[in-house]
């Protein structure tokens, strides 16, 4: 019985084996994952710092200077040279790689690389992370596998006292030797795999052994029950072999029980052939004789049969019943079902009315839609006719609006007039005063005359003609004066005119333009009226659709109808053969004698 | 004749006449009283003087003083124009202004078709008036007696 052990142990091993392994790489991967993504972070962290702390040392306007290779030999840029070269040399390896880039357009061009002297001006692509770091001012990251080792970048802008940067520092770093080896971190979890499986493989070992024993106990005590010995007790006192031992003893027991009985069989064989009578006579339909009812098993018997028998005789009675009963209800469902095909063939006829009302009321729907449809085009019409009356009502407006600034200028030109007016009269009116003086003068001339006698007579005559004059012009000017004042006053007139033909002009503009708002208002109205006789039409071809389904759904009433009478015809049919099987019904009960 | 006629119109009977015009009436006055006639200047009030009296004023450097015939004339009194003149009178080596709403003409007058003015007239100055003379133009023309108004009381207690 060594096998099943040995078996136990094999199948252990090739299940928990390999799950075991599987769960060390698992560990081991995601613990490896871990560590590699925290170098990488603290790596590239240092990196950014570094190039920010870089990037302050250069001057960028010697760096966008630089063009050929002949700048290198420069003071400014052997500078940079020295501070790149000490950069690299902090370093312990060959790890740092120092590039300046300069912008140029979409491009990059190198200023200067560390690991290549001749560098000087050559393109470089030009990515994301350039561009953030510059826009940005900040310094921007980037981590890149290649197949030489694990590489971070750092862009650091060189910041400008002018506008915006154009100039990047980039480190690079190989951190292929500061990344963790995956077979040491897997190490760790390998043991405690290897461990576990150990102690694993141990128990099962135990555990083996222990079914090994169980089943020798159980094939032992089962050769000694068939050769009819006594059982074998555990050998020690193991609890499992104790448990097994009581199980097998009371199976002894039940088997030593099955030998006795056999002796009353014979009694039973003469109450069942007495029974057996009873039950023949009431297959033949007489069910006035009862079985009778002993002590014993078969008595029971009886006693059930007897009860089976009165509840038959019964039942028999019921169905003869029943029998008459459905005789004369079949009489009356012959009646229904004839009313029924009636009502069938009336319903008929009125569906096919109701379907050709249908018909009619699809029609008027039809001439309904038409009729939306004319309204639609009607409404386009409108719609155009009021767009139309609105260009109208925009070039009226325009006319409004020059006849209201010529109005205007005329208001000008009269105001000019008055003011021309009012000079001519202060001119007339100089004139009068003129005209007085003269004649004042002419006045004490003709005094002075008088006085001298006979020697100013000559003068005075002179001195009357002036004064004849100055009276003369003195009445033309009161005349001009008149007729100014009645310029002026037309004048004024002219102005209200004016100011009341503006004030009408700018009245018309106003009412001009509240015709606009109304065709507008009219156009909306019109585009409201257009979509919803659309929707009438939308609405008048729904119904048709469903007035055509109501009249198939009529005709289809119809048919049902029509179907109902024929059924009512066979139902008629199956009535009259109702009745003949209830006749054969009540024959069929008649055969069954019963006990009053 | 004729030849006298002409160079001497009117010698025998007709006299020079200046006619101006105050309160609605046209009054006449002797062209030889009159020395000039100015438009009305600025004039300087008196305190304590017959309304009469309307003030003084400076004609080239003499002091003039005014009458105001409406009062001593009992005439309507309207506000002092501007465009009103003052007659320059002299009169016995006297000179004094009056002062005149409107100075009209002057006019030749034939002494006889002047006329004595007489109670039925009804004229508030007819004390101060010499005749009456009936122009064609101007209607009823008043020749004043400035003597009688120099020799009034009102202006008498002024002379000296």
């Amino acid at each position: 019985m060594k096998s099943t052990s040995s078996s136990i142990k094999r199948n252990f091993i090739i299940a928990l084996f390999p799950l075991i392994i599987l769960l060390v790489l698992v560990i081991g991967y995601f613990s490896y994952q871990q560590q590699s993504a925290h170098v990488i972070d603290a790596k590239q962290l240092h990196l950014s710092q570094l190039a920010s702390y870089a990037a302050v040392s250069f001057d960028p306007v010697v760096i966008s200077r630089i063009k050929t290779q002949a700048d290198m030999e420069t003071e400014p840029y052997k500078k940079i040279q020295t501070i790149v070269s000490y950069f690299t040399s902090k370093a312990e390896d060959d790890s740092y790689r120092l590039l300046l880039l300069r912008k140029n357009n979409n491009a990059t061009e190198i200023v200067m690389d560390s690991r290549n002297q001749n560098a000087i001006g050559q393109s470089y692509d030009f990515i994301k992370e350039m561009s953030d770091a510059l826009r940005s001012n900040q310094t921007t990251t980037r981590q890149a596998k290649l197949p030489d080792g694990h590489r971070i970048f750092a862009y650091a802008p060189i910041p400008t006292a002018a506008s915006e940067a154009n100039v990047v520092l980039m480190i690079e770093q190989n951190i292929k030797s500061a990344l963790p080896s995956f077979f040491r971190t897997l190490l760790i979890p390998g043991i405690a795999g290897v461990f576990i499986l150990l102690v694993l493989f141990v128990i099962s070992i135990r555990e083996g052994k222990r079914i090994d024993r169980s089943i020798n106990f159980i094939t032992d005590n089962c050769k000694r029950l068939s050769k009819g010995e006594f059982f074998k007790k555990p050998e020690d006192d193991s609890l499992y072999l104790e448990e097994i031992d009581t199980v097998l003893r009371s199976l002894q027991d039940s088997l030593k029980g099955a030998k006795e009985s056999g002796t009353e069989r014979e009694k039973i064989q003469k109450q069942i052939t007495e029974l057996l009578r009873i039950v023949s006579s009431a297959a033949e339909g007489d069910f006035t004789i009862t079985a009778n009812v002993t002590a014993d098993t078969l008595g029971a018997l009886a006693d059930s049969f007897n009860l089976m028998i009165s509840d038959l005789s019964e039942l028999v009675r019921d169905a003869k019943k029943a029998a008459e009963q459905v005789a004369t209800s079949t009489e009356g469902i012959l009646l229904n079902i004839e009313a029924m095909a009636q009502g069938a063939a009336d319903q008929a006829s009125q569906t096919e009315t109701i379907s050709n009302f249908g018909k009619e009321m699809a029609q008027l729907i039809n001439e309904t839609n038409q009729s939306a449809i004319r309204a639609a085009e009607a409404a386009h019409n409108a719609k155009s006719v009021a767009e139309r009356g609105s260009e109208i009502v925009k070039k009226s407006i325009m006319g409004m609006h020059n006849i209201r600034d010529s109005v205007r200028d005329a208001s000008r030109q009269v105001r000019l007039l008055g003011e021309h007016s009012t000079r001519i009269g202060e001119i007339s009116d100089f004139i009068g005063e003129i005209a007085s003086r003269t004649n004042l003068l002419a006045l004490n001339a003709s005094i002075e005359a008088a006085r001298a006698g006979d020697a100013g007579r000559g003068f005075s005559v002179v001195a009357d003609e002036i004064r004849n004059l100055a009276e003369r012009s003195s009445n033309s000017a009161d005349e001009i004066s008149k007729l100014i004042a009645d310029v002026q006053t037309g004048i004024s007139k002219t102005m209200a005119a004016i100011e009341n033909g503006s004030k009408e002009v700018s009245e018309g503009t106003q009412l001009v333009d509240s015709a606009g708002e109304a065709l507008r208002e009219i156009l909306g109205s019109v585009e409201i009226s257009t979509s919803s006789s659309v929707e009438i039409s939308k609405g008048t071809q729904e119904q048709t659709r469903f007035s055509e389904k109501i009249v198939s759904t009529l005709d289809h009433i119809a048919g049902i109808a029509k179907e109902t009478a024929e059924g009512a015809k066979r139902s008629k049919e199956s009535a009259t053969q109702l009745e003949y099987l209830s006749k054969n019904l009540n024959q069929a009960v008649a055969k069954f004698r019963l006990a009053q | 004749m004729g030849k006298l006629s002409v160079s001497e119109p009117g010698a025998s009977n007709e006299s020079k006449y200046s006619i101006f015009q105050l309160a609605g009436y046209i009054f006449g006055l002797t062209l030889s009283d009159v020395k000039e006639i100015v438009p009305l200047p600025r004039i300087t009030g008196i305190p304590n003087v017959h309304p009469s009296i309307l003030g003084v004023f400076n004609l080239r450097g003499q002091i003039i003083s005014i009458l105001d015939l409406r009062r001593l004339l009992n005439l309507e009194i309207n506000p002092v124009s501007t465009k009103s003149f003052i007659l320059i009178i002299t009169l016995k080596n006297m000179f004094f202004g009056i002062y005149v709403d409107k100075v009209l003409d002057v006019l030749s007058v034939d002494e006889l078709k002047i006329q004595i003015p007489t109670r039925d007239l009804a004229l508030p100055f007819l004390s101060y008036v010499k005749g009456v003379y009936e122009d064609k133009r101007l209607g009823n023309i008043y020749m004043m007696d400035i003597e009688a108004i120099i020799n009034s009381k009102e202006v008498r207690q002024y002379r000296f």
